[in-house]
């Protein structure tokens, strides 16, 4: 009953939140709207084109009810960009993620603002931008180019491009691992995919964690003396005979 | 139903076309498309709730009026379908067959109706609907369930721990008396699972060999020595977070609460924020759990 899978998302999880980000279609038959608990669709008139979750999308994609858009970084042109960017213009770190959307904001049943988040950000429909990999990048290519490889233009080439656009950032996230350290002051993984960070969760926490416990004693020691210095100084301003018997100890 | 639909969409549609009301669209479709945003903000919601109780190392607050909404709306939806279903068998079995190939052509023509499509062609689409409407509600389902089981897994292995700080939050409760804060982070039925078993698993071990133990070292939840046998929730645990807010967002304030705060006891759950942050909307950092905390539990970081 109770549930042993370690902290962070596992690769299933993220797949499975990645098909909740919207894409592209174009359908190929009528359907009404429909209230799903996870939002109204809107009624598909062919050939308009609507934005689905990419589950809704598949699923009318194998059945032949639609074709789906793939979205604009998916293309020989963006992902050759992309990985111009990512081997010439960020060297030590990941590429730049799409700029954040300007009306991130949403109201939520009591009018309460909250700010939305990846996979509700719309990163993978056909007006996204073309030279920057959203969050969910590994994962949304795949299930395209598994569910819709018909709709992606030159799917064998895209194919070698995402590989090797894989590889370039592997190899910078196992870089990254040296500008760790267990002080707290954090390290920053900006534009970090969500595959990327879920195969290396376990190791970059490990690490982190491992080093902390091995800081523990000596920052333990530094926070102890900052309160002894404290004390000192409340010490002295109150008696000025304190200062000496502390330069006695 | 009817009405309620058309009356929607046409309202959704005059709000989204003239595009001078954008200024104004926030309290334009808060005070009209109820039902539609709202779906839709709370499956962000609880998607969100998920996700941070799968990687924070730490219990978060209960959102009851969230999961109240969804399980209603489960319900609901629940009865949508078997409504669905027990109106549509009728000729569609045997077409049910022909599932595959080919099935995408001519649903478009002749089908105008969109609530009670008559003809084998509605039969067809009525199964797609409804299995769409299967895959969605399974979805959610799911959901709800892994988050619930993730803040089981998170009660049984700190136990000990989670039941002192109920307590404590009830003392506190019963002589402030206005605002239960008890409720604030477990739900009734938690309380009452990590009540029961604690005192079950008391009860094992007594019986097992606790009681052939000299009456001092019987205790679960002893501290002499100075190393408790309570164990937290490790609080220094790395997190990966990403700023969602605009402009800088900073932990200062909780940094410094945390140091007027002082001897520890005001802060009601954990430990506190100790090493500042500063972070840029749309940044990833990977820190420690105890300094955002604060940040995540207001909605102002989201948990990768």
């Amino acid at each position: 009953m109770a549930f042993s899978n370690p902290p962070g998302l596992l690769p299933t999880e993220v797949a499975f939140l990645c098909e909740m980000e919207q894409v592209t279609i174009v359908p190929r038959q009528r359907l009404e709207r429909l209230d799903l608990l996870g939002g109204t669709t809107r009624p598909l008139i062919p050939p308009q084109r609507t934005n689905l979750p990419l589950w809704l999308a598949i699923l009318l994609k194998r059945q032949r009810r639609a074709n789906i858009v793939p979205p604009p970084w998916l293309y020989v042109e963006s992902l050759e960009e992309i990985l111009e960017l990512e081997t010439k213009h960020f060297q030590t770190s990941f590429s730049l993620p799409p700029a954040p959307s300007s009306v991130a904001r949403q109201t939520d049943f009591t009018g309460k603002s909250f700010y939305a988040s990846t996979p509700f950000v719309e990163s993978c429909t056909a007006s996204a931008v073309p030279n920057a990999l959203p969050y969910h990048w590994f994962e949304m290519s795949e299930m395209l180019l598994d569910a819709a490889s018909d709709d992606i233009s030159d799917p064998d080439r895209v194919r070698q491009l995402l590989r090797d656009v894989r590889e370039v950032r592997l190899a910078k996230m196992r870089k990254e691992v040296e500008l760790l350290s267990g002080d707290g002051e954090g390290t920053r993984l900006d534009g970090v995919g969500a595959m990327e960070l879920a195969e290396s969760r376990g190791f970059l926490t490990g690490v982190i964690d491992g080093l902390r416990k091995i800081d523990a004693s000596r920052e333990q020691a530094r926070r102890d003396r900052e309160d002894e210095e404290r004390e000192n100084r409340r010490y002295n301003d109150e008696d000025d005979d304190d200062e000496e018997d502390n330069e006695m100890t | 139903m009817d009405n309620r639909d058309i009356d929607i969409s046409d309202i959704l549609a005059e709000v989204s076309r003239p595009d001078h009301h954008s200024g104004t669209s926030q309290s334009h479709s808060n005070s009209y498309s109820y039902s539609d945003t709202d779906a839709y903000s709370d499956h962000q919601l609880l998607t969100r709730a998920w996700t941070s109780e799968r990687c924070a190392p730490e219990l978060l607050p209960y959102p009851h009026d969230l999961m109240e909404r969804i399980m209603a709306r489960v319900q609901t939806q629940i009865s949508r379908i078997e409504d669905i279903a027990s109106s549509g068998p009728e000729g569609g079995v045997g077409q049910s067959n022909g599932h595959g190939y080919g099935q995408g052509y001519g649903y478009g023509y002749g089908y105008s109706n969109p609530h009670k499509p008559p003809g084998p062609s509605g039969t067809q689409n009525a199964n797609l609907i409804l299995s769409i409407l299967q895959t969605d509600l399974s979805r959610t389902q799911f959901l709800v369930r892994s988050f619930l089981r993730q803040r089981l897994a998170k009660l049984t292995k700190h136990a000990g721990w989670y039941l002192a700080q109920l307590q404590r939050r009830q003392l506190q409760d019963s002589n402030v008396g206005v605002e239960p804060e008890t409720e604030r982070y477990l739900s009734p039925a938690e309380s009452q699972f990590l009540r029961a078993h604690q005192s079950l698993l008391s009860e094992l071990y007594g019986s097992s060999f606790l009681n052939a133990f000299p009456p001092t070292l019987r205790r679960l939840d002893d501290s002499t020595g100075g190393v408790p046998m309570v164990e937290p929730p490790d609080a220094g645990a790395a997190v990966v977070v990403r700023c969602l807010v605009d402009g800088v967002w900073s932990n200062e304030g909780d940094v410094e609460r945390s140091e007027s705060g002082g001897g520890g006891g005001n802060d009601e759950n954990g430990e506190p924020a100790t090493v500042e942050l500063r972070m840029r909307r749309g940044e990833v950092w990977v820190v420690r759990w105890r300094d955002v905390r604060r940040g995540v539990e207001r909605g102002e970081l989201g948990l990768l």
